[in-house]
């Protein structure tokens, strides 16, 4: 990832390159509109000012090599060729010792040579630091009846001089202070950031306690503040949410279990005639149906959002089955039918409520259209990357062409023989399995029973 | 055997009570946890059934209370059926959890599993053959499969498998299985032993349930 951090410290570096490239650009202008000329002029005075002394002293040949020498030793580098060729230099060595004869020739003649502006090329200040003979300034003098061309420059070294050094520092520092002002500010910036993602997080696993603590006046600030407000919406919407379905399960739930249950007893009166007895039966058929309905209808809406939330944990497939099998054991009983299971402890990342729910539809499926005497038989074990739960009954089966259309929604195989259906049972199974990337097989023969195969995948345990 | 029923619905404590009475209990009803606390300091009681939406205390609060101050085993009921109602109520100690609406026979059954349970020794594991009979767990293991009978047919068969190889008779089995020896379950007393030998056989048990005439029956292994 390309974290903040990197970025706003790379920017930092750049920001300070650019702008070092631009003031040396920047003084390279001021310095060839201003300082140049400035300084040519300056140095050309200070070659005339020798000259002058050297006429005004009477001095032999042997004394004016002394004299070249002292000057150069006071921080100047001095070139001069005779009108015979014969070069000498004095002070500082030069780098380069090129010089064109035609110069030396009109400076001879009585011509002011400035190389600054001669042989520097325009905008380069860092010219004006090269060490060599054409960067002088040149005039010619007379001594002892011979004709000399004298240049002379101010010795680099004593350009560099200490306070250079303190610019040189001065920009470093300023440099390393800034970069390290902005390491401290992205760490300021960031942390409230990595909390919001942390909170982010958090929500998007139904949890909404966590505190955010960012006190700022800036965008960050408002950012948190704004975080804070969608939390507490959220949390209540959720809230709201569970409790509506609560409050529709509690509220439909109990009135429609007094239908069922008051109407089963007026089905058992002995002083009802058949008739009536099987109308009370009716009430209560339906009035179990429409509790199962408005069950599985929630179940069924919720499993419709794409963004239903799974619970991934760790889930015990095998207790599950079993405490769905002990959880229908009573109506085993009244069916005398029998029950056989073969299961493995398994343990895998799952969402436990859905996978019950698969577990109870289908267990209450094999029970309900089981024949009376007859079997079921439950088993689960882990092959190579799939669990594999195997559910089959003896009971009605299924016809044959009623089985591409099993899962779809509302789709009952006889509505005729009524047995409490809503239609629904299967398809929550196929679409809870749908959310856990796992999928399931049926198998069945009219009047000899049907098998169902679920295979859980494991591939899916990283979430 | 006393049976305390709280629910605030007066009309589900009314179809409870009818049915529990029918099956024998004897039921006191409460309206809400403050008042089923008051017949506790009157009465004694063998089981609770209790509501879980209610007004003041709800469910889950007075079976923590039960359970942890009188040791009173508890059925909560709820409309709720989702799995984190399910977690709360076992952790407020409850024995078990149905979820309106349910059948009154459900109820029923739930109630004599717990009682059972509550009756007998729990540690009790018994082999016969290649069988393996879980009085804690109610499953029957043969030949490596588990099994789950039916109570009654489980209960005489372990009655049986405890007895292995000698007679049990009639009467010491119907008292056992079904609480009191009445010339009622005679019939009933058959009709479960040959499907348990049914049962049995389509298993693959190395036993056999023999008649000894006029006495009882006896578990022999093959």
């Amino acid at each position: 990832m390309k974290t903040l951090y990197r970025q706003f410290i790379g920017a930092t570096v750049l920001i300070l390159t650019i702008s070092i490239v631009a003031a040396f650009v920047l003084a390279n202008v001021v310095y060839s509109i201003f300082t140049k000329d400035k300084l040519e002029t300056e140095n050309l005075e200070v070659a005339k000012s020798v000259i002058s002394h050297l006429n005004d002293t009477y001095l032999d040949k042997h004394m004016l090599d002394i004299y070249f020498d002292s000057i150069g030793e006071l921080g100047y580098q001095l070139y001069v060729v005779d009108e015979f060729g014969e070069a000498k230099s004095y002070g500082e060595q030069f780098h380069s010792y090129k010089m064109s004869s035609q110069v030396v020739t009109d400076v001879l003649n009585g011509q002011i040579y400035t190389g600054s502006s001669r042989f520097l090329s325009q905008f380069s200040m860092m010219n004006h630091f090269s060490n060599s003979v054409e960067n002088t300034v040149g005039i010619a003098f007379l001594f002892d009846g011979v004709n000399y061309a004298f240049f002379l420059k101010p010795d680099s070294k004593m350009l560099f001089s200490d306070f250079h050094v303190i610019i040189v520092g001065f920009t470093g520092s300023v440099m390393l202070i800034s970069i390290f002002g902005v390491i401290v500010m992205t760490r300021k910036i960031i942390k409230p950031l990595s909390q919001l993602t942390e909170a982010t997080k958090l929500i998007s696993k139904e949890n909404f306690n966590f505190q955010i603590n960012i006190k700022r006046d800036d965008e960050i600030g408002q950012l948190a503040e704004a975080f804070h407000s969608m939390q507490i919406e959220l949390k209540h919407n959720i809230e709201a949410r569970k409790s509506f379905i609560s409050n529709v399960s509690h509220d439909f739930q109990s009135p429609l279990m007094n239908i069922q249950g008051y109407a089963d007893l007026l089905a058992q009166d002995a002083a009802l005639n058949t008739e009536q007895t099987s109308y009370a039966n009716i009430i209560v058929e339906e009035a179990k149906r429409l509790s199962l309905l408005t069950k599985q209808l929630l179940l069924i809406t919720s499993l419709d959002h794409d963004s239903y939330p799974l619970k991934w944990e760790k889930v015990r497939v095998d207790q599950q089955l079993k405490s769905i099998i002990l959880k229908h054991q009573w109506q085993l009983d009244e069916k005398n039918i029998d029950i056989t299971y073969n299961l493995a402890p398994i343990e895998l990342q799952s969402d436990s409520e859905l996978l019950i729910n698969v577990w109870d539809n289908l267990i209450s499926n094999a029970i309900k259209y089981n024949s009376e005497n007859g079997s079921i038989s439950v088993s689960c074990q882990q092959l190579q990357n799939y669990v594999e739960v195997v559910i089959s009954d003896t009971g009605i089966g299924i016809p044959q062409d009623a089985l591409p259309y099993l899962f779809d929604r509302f789709y009952r195989v006889d509505k005729a023989r009524n047995r409490n259906g809503t239609g629904l049972g299967l398809s929550i199974v196929q679409q809870s399995l749908f959310k856990l990337n796992s999928e399931v097989d049926v198998f069945s023969e009219e009047g000899k029973g049907t098998q169902f195969i679920i295979k859980l995948n494991l591939s899916e345990e990283n979430n | 055997m006393k049976i305390l029923v709280v629910d605030d619905d007066a009309n589900i404590l009314q179809l409870l009570s009818i049915h529990l009475r029918k099956e024998g209990y004897i039921v006191t009803c409460a309206e809400h946890a403050e008042a089923a606390l008051q017949k506790l300091k009157e009465d004694t009681f063998k089981l609770a059934v209790v509501d879980v939406m209610m007004p003041g205390l709800n469910g889950f609060e007075l079976a923590e209370i039960l359970t942890s101050d009188y040791e009173l085993p508890v059925i909560l009921l709820t409309a709720k059926g989702q799995l984190e109602d399910k977690e709360r109520g076992f952790n407020s100690g409850a024995d078990d959890y149905l979820v309106k609406p349910f059948e009154p026979k459900e109820l029923l059954f739930r109630i004599a599993a717990i009682l059972r349970r509550a009756q007998h020794n729990l540690d009790e594991k018994i082999e016969v053959a290649n069988i393996v009979i879980d009085k804690q767990s109610y499953e029957v293991v043969i030949n490596g499969k588990t099994t789950i009978l039916p109570m009654k047919e489980f209960e005489l068969l372990f009655l049986l498998a405890s007895r292995a190889n000698k007679t049990v008779t009639r009467s010491t089995l119907i008292e056992e299985a079904w609480g009191e020896d009445t010339e009622d379950y005679e019939l009933s007393l058959n009709t479960h032993m040959n499907r348990l030998r049914d049962r049995l056989r389509k298993h693959g048990a190395l036993v056999e349930v023999v008649t000894v005439r006029g006495v009882g029956y006896r578990l022999e292994e093959n």
